[in-house]
């Protein structure tokens, strides 16, 4: 049984948290630039670029920044887009991940803070403001996804405050390339999907899915991504999803037109932006890679492999040779989620079995997991690395916050049962939060291919002559 | 919401296209996504302010241009080839540094492992002395990035404190690594340093070379 009355006096304190949690991200963690510090050289593993790839360094008034080899192409986004008139050509723009893959995030959305302050803030300044946004929006999304999707009043803050707490955001205020866009943007497009375009006639859905995957398309793998977490949260909706308080008035139809709409979208998105791709001379593909090669052709050909009992220890399966992926890749990227955060991956599996409300987020979470990690897949890293996990994770949060608000708001009529469930969400959220505060180091390693880099040590601390930095 | 929002998206549509239309805007990458992200707030958003407001925000960016230009660069391993910088035989380089707070440190991390690290090739023909004494041996790593750089780990005397000052004499021509490392507008182009560790703690100081070389 839920109570869905608020306690005002717990609704108040969790606002506060809320808060609190906000503002200690941007006090403690405003200044740091993990992914150069990463790969500085304090740390025992030596396979990093000596001084955190700086060869080039921009001339700040206070200081020299560097300029990481993988940010350069952004720059060439960023001037690009600072104009109105059009894009001189292909020069501007580079292919791939790195490149065009960030036009939207990293590209866009700091010229459009760098516009409305009239140029009058940096390029630092801008990605930062964009990194806080992206923040605050992801927060915004997660508190309107549990507000509306769970009966309790309490399940709305604890999502916030957890994906406010998730270092995904915090670790890269200072990163030029907001390479968690995509993540964002698979947690909103599911969202509106569901509790919003389900509500709309087709016409207003096809253009909101086209505006969405439109900024998809230059986030690193959103696109395909964000389609395919639609189809997958549709399915999920009407299998482990049925008869929950998520599913209050959805219908099969209703799922249909959405995924009418979303396909419908997709496509106008695919061939809109594939026009301008053109006008812009802007190059599709990049020679590091090959989608068709590692998700389609290698696969067949291990598969096939696989069935006449031959040998695949010359062959790839997801951009790993032999069994590669299914002894290790799989594995590591599991660990590499329990690692983020045992307390919220432990919950989820329970929440799975335990918590019905929960499944259909926590099946499209898992139905995702994997395809999130195509740029391990397709660059072949065999090491952790914590973006893979971001569109995942933001859904498995979701869920773990529902659970706790289940908790929170559970057996009204017993006092003691009450009490004894709210003093365990409130020790679960504390714990998960907790835990990603607890040790930064661990939480960096976990997103640059190494769990004993700068783990080795709680606390750094540098002198450069007299001048003294604690990390 | 519908026939509200549907008009909120065609207006918003309308704006994008005017300002393509009367050449305000003609970058088509810019309109584009702009016009995306007016149209996602539209339908995210459940009051007719904020829909407002984020018409005027992307609108309002769609309709001027502006001149931010990057900072000034500056290449700090400019002039060097490959990283690497030779030192001649024979010839000692002397790098002095001041161990500030590593008391303080010691206290409050514990007992913490002394070394002085340096970073380069041939480093097997280098001696290394500390404040003036005989050579301390040198323990080597070979790492696994694109320059297969060598690291060489001296072991420093448990008890140095306040100054050290560490002396390398190649006995036959070696090469530093080139860092750099960078503190507010100062450069530190050598890769040589110390590094005090335990578990708990890593403190690590960085000098330049003195100037006698």
């Amino acid at each position: 049984m839920i109570d869905a009355r608020p306690d005002r006096w717990l609704v108040r304190a969790l606002q506060l948290v809320l808060v609190l949690l906000v503002g200690w991200n941007l006090f403690a963690y405003g200044g740091v630039e993990n992914e150069q510090f990463t790969s500085r050289h304090y740390f025992p593993k030596l396979e990093v670029y000596y001084g955190g790839y700086g060869q080039e360094y921009f001339v700040y008034p206070d200081r020299l920044r560097p300029i990481h080899r993988e940010t350069e192409y952004n720059f060439r986004n960023l001037a690009a887009l600072q104009n109105n008139a059009p894009p001189p050509g292909r020069g501007d723009f580079v292919p791939g991940y790195d490149g065009a893959g960030r036009m939207f995030s990293s590209g866009f959305l700091p010229a459009v803070v760098q516009r409305l302050s009239l140029g009058s803030l940096s390029l630092h300044d801008a990605s930062f403001a964009v990194n806080v946004l992206l923040l605050l929006i992801a927060a915004g999304v997660a508190f309107q996804f549990a507000a509306r999707g769970t009966p309790d009043p309490y399940a709305r803050y604890f999502a916030a405050s957890i994906v406010v707490s998730y270092p995904i955001f915090s670790l890269m205020f200072q990163s030029l390339k907001m390479q968690y866009a995509h993540s964002v943007l698979v947690l909103l497009g599911i969202y509106l999907a569901h509790f919003v375009l389900r509500r709309a006639d087709l016409l207003t859905a096809t253009i909101a899915f086209t505006a969405l995957f439109w900024m998809g398309a230059f986030t690193g793998g959103g696109f395909v991504l964000l389609l395919l977490a639609v189809v997958v949260w549709l399915l999920a909706c009407h299998t482990v999803g049925r008869n929950t308080a998520m599913m209050a008035g959805v219908t099969l139809r209703s799922s249909g037109w959405v995924l009418v709409a979303a396909c419908a979208g997709f496509v106008i998105a695919l061939v809109s932006s594939d026009a301008v791709r053109q006008i812009y001379d802007l190059p599709r593909g990049d020679d590091s890679y090959s989608i068709q090669k590692t998700f389609f052709i290698d696969p067949l050909i291990y598969l096939k492999a696989l069935l006449l009992h031959l040998d695949r220890s010359q062959l790839l399966f997801l951009g790993f040779p032999g069994d590669q992926f299914f002894t290790r890749m799989v594995g590591l990227f599991i660990k590499s989620l329990w690692e983020l955060n045992p307390f919220i991956f432990a919950s989820a599996i329970a929440g799975f079995i335990f918590d019905r409300n929960s499944r259909a987020l926590l099946l499209t979470a898992a139905v995702l997991f994997i395809p999130s990690h195509a740029p391990e897949l397709l660059m072949g890293w065999a090491g952790p690395w914590g973006y893979g996990n971001a569109p995942s994770m933001l859904l498995v949060m979701v869920a773990f916050a529902g659970m706790l608000g289940r908790l929170m708001s559970s057996a009204p009529a017993d006092r003691r049962l009450a009490l004894a469930a709210r003093t365990a969400a409130v020790a679960l959220f504390a714990c998960s939060v907790g835990f990603f505060f607890y040790d930064r180091h661990h939480q960096v390693d976990n997103y640059y291919f190494s769990w004993d880099r700068l783990d080795a040590a709680k606390h750094i601390h540098v002198y450069h002559d007299a001048q003294y930095t604690a990390y | 919401m519908s026939s509200s929002t549907l008009r909120w998206l065609l207006g918003a549509a309308l704006g994008f296209a005017l300002l393509y239309a009367t050449g305000i805007n003609r970058n088509l990458f810019f309109l584009a996504f702009g016009l995306s992200c007016t149209a996602v707030a539209v339908v995210w958003a459940n009051s007719a302010l904020v829909r407002l407001a984020a018409a005027i925000v992307f609108l309002a960016s769609a309709a001027v241009t502006v001149s931010a230009p990057l900072p000034p660069r500056v290449d700090v391993q400019a002039g060097l080839t490959d990283g690497l910088r030779k030192l001649p035989a024979g010839v000692p380089v002397i790098f002095r540094f001041q161990l500030h707070g590593i008391e303080q440190h010691r206290a409050k991390c514990g007992p913490l492992d002394p070394y002085a690290i340096v970073v380069g090739a041939g480093l097997t023909a280098l001696d290394v002395s500390v404040n003036g004494a005989a050579p301390l041996g040198i323990g080597i790593e070979y790492a696994r990035d694109v320059n297969q750089r060598v690291t060489a780990w001296v072991r420093l005397p448990d008890d140095v404190k306040d100054a050290v000052e560490l002396k390398l004499i190649p006995r036959e021509e070696v090469a530093l690594y080139q860092g750099p490392e960078v503190s507010g507008h100062d450069v530190y182009p050598d890769a040589v340093y110390l590094m005090f560790a335990n578990t708990e703690c890593r403190v690590v100081y960085h000098v330049r070379r003195t100037p006698n070389d």
